[in-house]
Parts: structure tokens; C-alpha cells; sequence
């Protein structure tokens, strides 16, 4: 298995750094580089917003997600991300007419512009460092410790986890953003092909879908309805949930520079359609495998549980496409990520385009190695931590927004030290140092709901002034 | 909130009526949209209308699924084809978002070019 995995895994790489030689620019502007040509076809930015959004997390993620608490997944996720997908519509349009005023950047820097406060950049810059790293560490973690099961006498999971993150630096810091968009479509496609191969698998050793639920009503019946065995899906994590990912093409940078630099607003309408009905076509296979083990292996570990499903219970060529499908998966959503942070840096960065992005450079260098070393410390509840990222990012949404839609937010500078105060509030709470809730409020939810009502009172005050003024 | 299983029935009819009422909103929706494109009568002010529809509507499944309709705590009958009935109606729910998107694409009154 390893050596077809090898042979697989080679070729991949091979074909990627094919991608990174043709597209790569000699040009080192933020334009070319960091922002891929800012003009990006509906296929293609389809295909890379998806392939950044449905990564490990949709891989490995959501199977376990499914044995572990349930059906109430598919609202968790399906529903948000559907709901996602329509709000690209309306809000997305917004944001592509508001970036337009100015050369786009990055988030930050389109903050510090609508704000007129570099101040609000960093606090921009700081939300998504936070939390975006801690995702990409995960996603790298999480495909390491799959490896190591399925090789534990080849190498340690640490040194898995640093092939991974050497193959993904040097291959983003050749081609730039344009070579990650063609991986990504690499893997999108690897993604799909794998996640059906395995879901009809199980599906097939059900002999259908009736029977699939009539088996694991015998195991568990809990997990047939919500909130599901632990009591997770109640009411106000799946609104909060809700909100976390209706935010995330605002409020993750990779997501947003990718609606920002499409070629037009008709390119933005198809992908926002082919991203919702690609997501269902994505998540509907991971419920069968999610079934599959919380019937045959509902007391497993997360990495046994996988590496039964994926690995043990396939053939050998089916294994090794599967386990591919993993590692391109979390290569392609990792580097998206790094390299959006490099973008975030770029865009606070003032001073001449080319030495900006050789900073914007050695800063996703030194991301990479940071998130390295956090997935070598982080816990294995992938979603859960994913979760935590969505939520946290989230929190720049009001701030956000107000810069979308207020045109006078620079007199707004409350806005931006209370999105600090508030990252800082989340952190404690995490850290165990603040109450996780108040009074029985989830912490994230709370904060999230006190920004959006300091935002919307902000701008109503102001614009009474204003208007009396 | 807890809801029994006696009571449940009134409560799927519910759902019924109103899944039966947003496949026509959105049946309603797409038909307009193909006989205004074709009667030369698709301006602006249809499309703002048209457009503010889809995002009610959007609105209205959002707290339809966020609430026991969709999410009864512990109750998973009655079943579709085995599915248990939040999966399913959850699926039913996802798929009319992702129809309201496709209309919404169409009648969103900025996206021209």
C-alpha cells in the first residue's frame, strides 16, 4: 500500500509543481502574486472557493461528526453552508462594489481604508491570525495522524505533519495564488471522486438506505434526531453555527479575496449556484460513512474509525486514491489559508509593491512553520476546533460590515476596539480563564450579538448627527 | 422545547402546509421570472421585488429549520424511504436554499454584467 501510495502521492506532486512552473509569475506585484491576475473565471474560482471551503474537515470531519452526534450534522453544516451560498449573492456583491473604490489588498487593508485607521487593519489582521491558524494547524494534524495510523512503522506523525507543510510552502511560494487555484481544482475533483468511491461503499454494505438507518436505530437511536447522544445540537450551537459560517466569505480572508478578484458579478452569481449544489453533492456521501461507523465501529477512536473506514475495509487502489484525496485536500486548504494570511500582512504593509510582498513572503514562510508547531500541540476534535475557528472569525463581521455599508465608518472607531476587546474575551473564554457561557448564552454567540447591536447603534447615532449637523 | 409524539402530528401537518407553500412560492418565482424574461417585462422594479421575495423567503426557512419543526428534540418518525425525519426534511430545506439561490441569481437587481 505505501509503495502505490508513494507512486500516487509522487505523481500529484509532480502534476502540482507542473502548475506552479506554468503559472508562475515572474512579476512579484500583489496583483500577479498575491491576487492570482485578479481576474478568475467562474470554473476556476468554483472550483477554488470550493476545494478551500470542503477540505479535511468535510474528509474526515463530518464522517466522525455523524457517528459521533448524528444527523443533526447536516443542519450544522449543509443548511449553513447553503444558506452561505445564497448570501454570497447579496452580500458578496456588496463587497465586490465597496472593493472596487479602491485596489483591493486584503481585508485588513480594506478596513484600515473604510475606517481611515491602521488600527483597524491590525485588529483585522490579528482576528484571522488567531483563528485561521489554529484551522490550518488542525487540517494538518488531522491528515498526519491519519498517515501515521495507516504507516506507524514508517515515519512519526511529526514528521508527516512537516512533509506536508514543506511540500505546501515551497509549492505556493513558486506559483503564487494562480498555482493554488489549479491545485485546487486538482483537488476538487480528487475530493469528489474519492468521497463518493467510499460513501457508496458504505452505502453498499447496508444494501440501502432503509436498512443503513434501520441498522444504527438498533446501535443508537439518539442518533437518529437531535441534539444527538451528547446533547451537542441544540438550538444555540446550530445558531451560532449559522451566523460562524454565514460569515466565513467576509470574515476568512481566503474566501473574500477569492469573491473580490472574480472577473465580474455574473462570474460571482454562477459560482455562488455551483458552490451550494456542490456542497450537497459533497456532504450527502460523508452521512453513509458517518452511519457506517457508528454502526460497525461505534466505540473506535477518530483516527481507528477512519482508518477502518477508509483504509482497512477498501482495496488497496480505492485506500490509496482515498488517502490522496486527504492529503490534497489538506495541502489545498491549508496553503489557501497561509497564503491569505501573507495577503492580510501585505495589505497593513505600506510601501514599495515588491519588497511589500517579499515581506507578505517570509511572513507565510513564518506562519507555515507557526501552524506546524501548533498541529504538532493542538487536540484531535477536528470539527469542534474548526467550529472555533469559524466563531472566532465571526467576530469580525460587524466590523466588516460597517466598512460595507457605512459609508462614514471612520467616524465609527469604537467599532474596532470593541471587535479587539471581544477577540481578547473569546480567547479567555477558550482558555478557560472567562465562563464558556452567560447566563446560558454561549460566550461566542454573546459577543457576536453585542458587536452586531454596537455596530447597528453606532451607525444610527452617527448618522443623527450627522443629519442634525 | 420538547415536543411529544402526540402532538407531533399537528405539528408535520404544519410542516407540510408550509413546505408545500414555499415549493410553490418558489414554483411561482421561477415562472415569473421566465414569463417576465420573455414578455420584456423583466425591469428593475420586478427584479427588486422578485429579489426581496427570495430573501424572506430565505429568512422564513432559516427559522422554520432553526425551530421544532425541523429540529424536534428526540422524535426522528415519521421517516422518508428510512431517512429519519430530520435528515430528510433537513435535505428538503437545503435544496430549496440552493433553488432560491439560483433565482435569486437571476433576479438580483445589481448583477447585470
Amino acid at each position: 500500500m505505501l509503495t502505490m501510495l508513494l507512486t500516487i502521492g509522487l505523481v500529484y506532486i509532480a502534476i502540482l509543481f507542473f502548475f506552479a512552473h506554468r503559472v508562475r509569475s515572474t512579476s512579484k506585484t500583489t496583483k500577479q502574486y498575491l491576487l492570482g491576475g485578479a481576474d478568475i473565471g467562474a470554473v476556476l474560482g468554483f472550483f477554488t472557493i470550493a476545494a478551500t471551503l470542503f477540505s479535511t474537515f468535510s474528509l474526515l470531519g463530518m464522517p466522525d461528526f455523524f457517528r459521533i452526534h448524528g444527523v443533526g450534522a447536516w443542519i450544522f453544516l449543509m443548511f449553513s453552508h447553503c444558506v452561505m451560498a445564497f448570501s454570497i449573492l447579496w452580500f458578496g456583491f456588496e463587497l465586490r462594489k465597496k472593493a472596487r473604490e479602491r485596489e483591493w489588498q486584503g481585508m485588513s487593508g480594506f478596513l484600515a481604508y473604510n475606517f481611515r485607521s491602521r488600527f483597524a487593519g491590525i485588529v483585522g489582521f490579528i482576528g484571522v491570525f488567531v483563528f485561521l491558524l489554529p484551522y490550518i494547524a488542525i487540517q494538518i494534524r488531522g491528515v498526519a495522524i491519519f498517515l501515521h495510523a495507516t504507516f506507524p512503522e514508517v515515519i512519526p506523525m511529526s514528521a508527516w505533519a512537516t512533509i506536508l507543510v514543506l511540500v505546501m510552502v515551497i509549492y505556493s511560494e513558486v506559483g503564487g495564488l494562480k498555482a493554488i487555484m489549479y491545485s485546487d481544482v486538482l483537488q476538487g475533483i480528487l475530493l469528489l471522486v474519492a468521497i463518493w468511491i467510499i460513501g457508496y461503499n458504505c452505502l453498499h454494505h447496508f444494501g440501502g438506505i432503509r436498512a443503513m438507518f434501520e441498522e444504527v436505530e438498533k446501535v443508537n437511536e439518539a442518533l437518529l434526531s437531535v441534539p444527538g447522544p451528547k446533547g451537542l445540537f441544540n438550538f444555540q450551537f446550530l445558531l451560532g453555527s449559522l451566523i460562524a459560517i454565514l460569515m466565513m466569505p467576509y470574515t476568512q480572508p481566503q474566501i473574500s479575496t477569492r469573491l473580490v478578484i472574480l472577473k465580474d458579478d455574473k462570474t460571482l452569481r454562477k459560482m455562488a449556484i455551483g458552490l451550494g449544489a456542490f456542497g450537497i453533492v459533497i456532504i450527502l456521501p460523508t452521512v453513509f460513512m458517518g452511519m457506517y461507523g457508528a454502526s460497525l465501529y461505534p466505540d473506535a477512536s477518530t483516527s481507528e474509525f477512519l482508518h477502518k473506514t477508509y483504509i482497512s475495509d477498501q482495496t488497496e487502489i480505492i485506500g490509496s486514491i482515498v488517502m490522496l484525496g486527504i492529503i490534497a485536500a489538506a495541502i489545498s486548504t491549508s496553503d489557501s489559508q497561509l497564503f491569505a494570511l501573507g495577503g492580510e500582512l501585505r495589505s497593513i504593509l505600506t510601501g514599495a509593491d515588491e519588497k511589500m510582498v517579499g515581506y507578505a513572503r517570509i511572513g507565510i514562510l513564518i506562519f507555515a512553520l507557526s501552524s506546524l508547531l501548533l498541529a504538532l500541540l493542538s487536540s484531535d476534535e477536528l470539527v469542534l476546533l474548526a467550529r472555533t475557528s469559524f466563531a472566532g472569525t465571526a467576530l469580525l463581521a460587524p466590523l466588516i460590515f460597517t466598512a460595507i455599508y457605512y459609508k462614514r465608518a471612520y467616524a465609527l472607531r469604537i467599532i474596532p476596539i470593541a471587535t479587539l476587546l471581544s477577540i481578547i474575551a473569546l480567547i479567555f473564554s477558550l482558555l478557560g480563564i472567562f465562563p464558556h457561557d452567560f447566563m446560558n448564552i454561549r460566550m461566542d454567540l454573546l459577543l457576536f450579538l453585542l458587536l452586531a447591536v454596537l455596530a447597528v447603534l453606532s451607525v444610527v447615532i452617527d448618522t443623527r448627527k450627522t443629519e442634525k449637523g | 422545547m420538547d415536543i411529544k409524539i402526540g402532538q407531533f402530528n399537528i405539528l408535520s401537518g404544519i410542516l407540510s402546509v408550509l413546505i408545500f407553500t414555499l415549493l410553490s412560492c418558489v414554483l411561482i418565482l421561477y415562472l415569473s421570472d421566465y414569463f417576465m424574461k420573455n414578455s420584456q417585462k423583466f425591469n428593475s422594479g420586478n427584479k427588486l421585488k422578485l429579489w426581496t421575495i427570495c430573501r424572506i423567503l430565505v429568512f422564513l426557512i432559516i427559522i422554520i429549520t432553526l425551530s421544532p419543526i425541523i429540529i424536534p428534540i428526540g422524535i426522528y418518525k415519521p421517516s422518508l424511504w428510512g431517512i429519519p425525519y430530520t435528515l430528510w426534511t433537513g435535505i428538503v430545506v437545503t435544496v430549496l436554499i440552493v433553488l432560491l439561490t439560483v433565482i435569486g441569481a437571476k433576479v438580483h437587481p445589481g448583477i447585470t454584467k
